[in-house]
């Protein structure tokens, strides 16, 4: 009879002896795999992560009537002791996780240490915990992409997938942090992969997905924010909207700006100043916070609040103002915590004052305080975070309302594009400058204009000579026009290109008066079109001088030619 | 097969056990398994965490769920002592804690309601109905808002789903309660008809309780049913015949329908009953002065019935008079003719006051009762709301052309 030892290891040694007489699973098949299994560790991690959080969070926070001035300093606090565990054990926690994430892509093929989330996850929880404005987003994205690394490390994926392998794990990690599994796969592709083809995106989609399910099988599917009914009864109403998109647009721009330069001089104080700094803004924090509660920690259950009208509209300004000044010298001084959370803060209070104010002096029709709070959440997030696609499907995601799509856009897109007008770069790129990471901004790559067959074509006719001119007349024509190569149309619609020694060698053999069709061999080219881009168009002019460029609609209609030359000289146009 | 060996800090291969890793330059190192092992690894080392996570995640939820109770139940004795501002605070406290729960939310929402926040109060109800689309008590509170806000519509669709919604506790009783409130809604806002509807689909409906059926009877009544009214007091008569609450009721209904004797037997039943209700006394007086003055009723002999007829008319004449010269003796200079289409009717009325008196024919009663019905319809349409000043006669008028 077995010992219930015995038993214990017979389980998986019977299990392993199945697997390995399982067929024997591709790279892709690993892959996807591995992303489940990665979205299934990151839940759990982000579930303890959050509860590590409220925890702390329910003894610390300072609750009018319930607690005295000591809590001024708990914040303080928290963010001492969780700057230590960074500086001193955890180096490797220290940055945003975002930028950690695209380094893990694009620097080292995917490698994430698991230092750095154990690190994210004490230091982030001490931070937040004790009431410092930050949020667990960003550190749950980094534990994510650490668990993927590390789980990818031990499934040996190849080099290109390892490096895949940090975003995917990145969706998670968000994924689970904010209950809403389409923005995290939004997120992950506009923010970090910066590609909408890329084939990663349906590991991506599969691991945030079952992040999400293991965060709600724990916490419950009740969304981040409970959000009021409510309906756009007239078309005015969304003058309101853009209005907060403009003041969002502008606070988001100058945040970025003002908080990164804070954060370059604080990097240039000596490295003593280090210990002092989180310590200091944790105490600014506290001091704010003891007159304003909300203000502290991620601030979740203030935009609530907000979004059921709890405030008048200059509370809701004052909270706003107050969050950009403490969440400006934490973020800049090192205090461990994300970003996103107090975006979306600083964005709901501002859109809910302005929101507010219309209520009450506008003369134009006006929607409900909530919805005001719920767009304007978006907006100071696609300004300064710099993602407008992710913006407009979280707050519909958490607000679950096909009617607020409209203003969203509205406002998001107005914030973003005069945010990135009134400031170049974006948060996350300055702070991985300053930090020594020269990552490609996902903004250039996607505004960068690519070129297709169309910008580079030539339409010079001389360039093209007919199956029926004779050799003679053929070398002439090409003599007087310089080329060596040229198109040769056949009656039938087919094409060729011959080069100017073939009808020398042709005349040499004295059958100048012959037709082209009759005395050069065809050499056959294939066909482009005008929407194909410049670099598939590249790849296929390689073994041939020059191709013809035809009509969708007509191909036998001839656009122009195309040559290398002709593709460089788009190039170069393109660099004045 | 060789061993393969990874360093455990960075998981990178390392040639040999105890070999310093290139990438960290740590020296513990691990063997790496066969993937099948290594998959048994991963999801052994899964179900241990999601137990983990699971008694992690019950003991948060146990320290959740307890700070909730507490505050909710500060919240609750706050709000029965009257301290509404206070208990909103604790079951905001409380809804941090358990944001779903729904006796929660409703308890918040019946604070505000207290606290006369009606738009908070309203918002917080509309995102319950949300999620509890047939929670009565939400309903009810809507229909509550709504009424006060003058939206009835609204208001009477809130209602019905309160009546048919799902009640907690008490449901019957809350059913019939919701029922009263929303025929009272619609009396209020002069839909009688629809009240009058609701109000004998629920006779039907409702328990024979005396207390039930005595506000049904007192809500036809005020909805203008005073026939059906009659009939539920009727029935509690037949039970009861010493309530004197229903008595009091019946004898109103009776007035109402016209029926002034019957009504006058029953007010005086029910002063017998209570005789300090000033009420009641003074419709026994109006009862009594339009007993004495009807000419039309049963069992009065023909001269009694001219003298009445007489009466009627000197009363009508009276209050056309008053009505054309409402300062009468003070005042100055001559009298102000009555006007033209008057004059043979103040003519008529003079002559049968000074003339001699008629034998008390049928004939010579009709013409009375007509002259005096003639008079004060002059009057009440020269001087609208002038039949007022004498309700007697103004009930005795209505009853006859009625």
């Amino acid at each position: 009879m077995m010992r219930p030892p015995d038993l214990l290891l017979a389980v998986p040694k019977k299990l392993a002896e199945i697997l390995r007489n399982a067929p024997k699973m591709g790279e892709t098949q690993r892959f996807l795999l591995l992303s489940i299994i990665i979205g299934v560790f990151s839940g759990l991690l982000v579930v303890c992560f959050h509860i590590s959080i409220e925890f702390l969070a329910w003894n610390a926070i300072h609750v009018p009537g319930s607690q005295g001035w000591g809590s001024v300093f708990l914040p303080s606090l928290g963010a001492a002791i969780g700057s230590l565990l960074v500086i001193l054990f955890f180096r490797t926690a220290r940055s945003s996780g975002v930028n950690y994430t695209k380094a893990a892509l694009y620097v080292s093929d995917g490698y994430v240490p698991f230092s750095s989330v154990i690190g994210k996850f004490l230091a982030s929880t001490v931070s937040i915990g004790s009431g410092n404005p930050m949020g667990p987003e960003d550190p749950a994205l980094q534990m994510g992409a650490g668990i993927a690394s590390l789980l990818g490390r031990l499934f040996r994926l190849t080099r290109e997938n390892m490096r895949l392998i940090a975003p995917i794990g990145a969706a998670a990690g968000i994924g689970a942090a904010f209950n809403t599994p389409i923005t995290a796969v939004l997120f992950v592709m506009e923010e970090v992969v910066a590609s909408w083809n890329a084939g990663v995106l349906g590991s991506i989609v599969l691991s945030a997905v079952s992040a999400v399910v293991v965060s709600r099988w724990y916490l419950g599917d009740e969304p981040l924010f409970q959000v009021p009914l409510f309906s756009i009864e007239h078309p005015t109403e969304l003058l309101v909207y853009a209005l907060i998109g403009v003041v969002g647009g502008v606070l988001s721009a100058w945040f970025t700006r003002y908080t990164t330069q804070l954060r370059a001089r604080f990097i240039s104080l000596p490295p003593r100043s280090r210990y002092v700094l989180p310590a200091a803004a944790g105490l600014v924090a506290g001091i704010v916070g003891y007159w304003f509660p909300g203000v502290l920690g991620a601030g979740y259950g203030a935009i609530d609040s907000a979004m059921h009208d709890q405030f008048t509209w200059e509370t809701l300004l004052v909270f706003g103002f107050l969050k950009v000044l403490i969440v400006a010298l934490c973020f800049s001084s090192g205090v461990p915590g994300g970003m996103f959370a107090p975006a979306l803060f600083i964005g709901a209070m501002i859109g809910g004052g302005i929101g507010g104010m219309a209520t009450t002096y506008s003369p134009l029709p006006t929607s409900s305080v909530g919805s005001y709070v719920l767009v304007g959440m978006g907006t100071f997030f696609a300004g300064s975070i710099r993602a407008p696609m992710t913006s407009v499907f979280m707050v519909f995601e958490v607000s679950a309302s096909y009617v607020i799509i409209l203003p969203a856009m509205i406002a998001n897109t107005i914030a973003y594009m005069i945010s990135r007008h009134m400031q170049r770069e974006s948060m996350f790129h300055i702070v991985g400058l300053q930090d020594g990471l020269d990552l490609p901004s996902v903004e250039e790559q996607r505004e960068a204009p690519m070129l297709t067959v169309e910008d580079a074509l030539s339409s010079d006719s001389s360039r093209v000579l007919q199956a029926r001119t004779t050799v003679d007349e053929a070398l002439s024509k090409m003599q007087a026009n310089e080329m060596l190569q040229a198109l040769v149309a056949a009656d039938w619609g087919q094409w060729s290109w011959l080069e100017r020694k073939d009808l020398e060698k042709a005349i040499e053999a004295g059958r100048g008066e012959e037709t082209l069709d009759q005395a050069i061999m065809a050499r056959s080219v294939i066909r482009l079109y005008p929407d194909l881009s410049l670099d598939s168009a590249m790849r296929l002019l390689g073994p041939y001088p020059i191709l013809p460029v035809s009509s969708r609609a007509n191909s036998n209609r001839l656009l122009g030619t195309l040559t290398l030359n002709d593709v460089h000289r788009a190039y170069g146009l393109t660099k004045l | 097969m060789a061993q393969k060996y990874v360093c455990l800090i960075c998981y990178n291969e390392i040639p040999h056990a105890g070999a310093e890793c290139p990438h960290c330059k740590s020296r513990i190192s691990s063997t790496v398994g066969s993937t099948p092992q290594m998959l048994v690894a991963i999801f052994v080392t899964m179900i241990l965490l999601f137990i983990v996570t699971g008694f992690y995640n019950s003991s948060f939820r146990a320290e959740q769920r307890e700070r909730a109770a507490e505050h909710a139940r500060m919240a609750r004795t706050l709000a029965d002592y009257g301290y509404h501002r206070q208990a909103i605070e604790h079951y905001r406290e409380a809804l941090t804690y358990a944001r779903d729960n729904v006796e929660y939310q409703l308890g918040l929402a019946l604070a505000l309601y207290d606290m006369e926040r009606y738009s908070e109060a309203e918002n917080r109800l509309l995102d319950l109905r949300a999620d509890h689309p047939t929670l009565a008590l939400v309903n009810r509170l809507l229909a509550r808002i709504a009424a006060r806000d003058g939206r009835v519509d609204e208001a009477v669709s809130y209602y019905r789903t309160a009546i048919f919604g799902e009640w907690r506790r008490d449901p019957a009783g809350n059913r019939l309660a919701t029922r009263f409130e929303l025929a009272e809604l619609l009396r209020a806002h002069g839909e009688n008809m629809r009240a009058v509807g609701e109000l004998l689909d629920l006779r039907k409906e409702a328990p024979a309780r005396p207390d039930v059926q005595k506000t049904i009877g007192r809500l036809l009544l005020e909805a203008g049913a005073p026939d059906n009214a009659a009939q539920v007091f009727e029935e509690l008569l037949s039970r009861n015949a010493k309530d004197r609450e229903v008595i009091v009721g019946y004898a109103q209904a009776q007035f109402a329908l016209g029926n002034y004797v019957t009504a006058q037997t029953h007010f005086e039943r029910a002063l017998a009953l209570d005789g300090d209700d000033p009420e009641v006394r003074s419709r026994l007086a109006l009862s009594q002065e339009i007993n004495r003055l009807d000419p039309t009723r049963r069992g009065i002999s023909s001269r009694n019935r001219y003298r009445r007829s007489l009466e009627m008319a000197a009363r009508s004449t009276e209050l056309l008079q008053e009505c054309l010269n409402p300062l009468g003796d003070k005042l100055v200079g001559p009298p102000v003719p009555p006007p033209k289409e008057l004059q043979p009717l103040l003519a008529q009325a003079r002559e049968l006051r000074s003339g001699k008196a008629q034998p008390p024919s049928d004939e010579n009663i009709e013409a009375n009762i007509s002259l005096a019905e003639r008079l004060w319809q002059a009057a009440e349409s020269r001087c609208p709301g002038a039949g007022n000043q004498d309700r007697a006669l103004r009930l005795v008028v209505e009853n006859l052309s009625r």
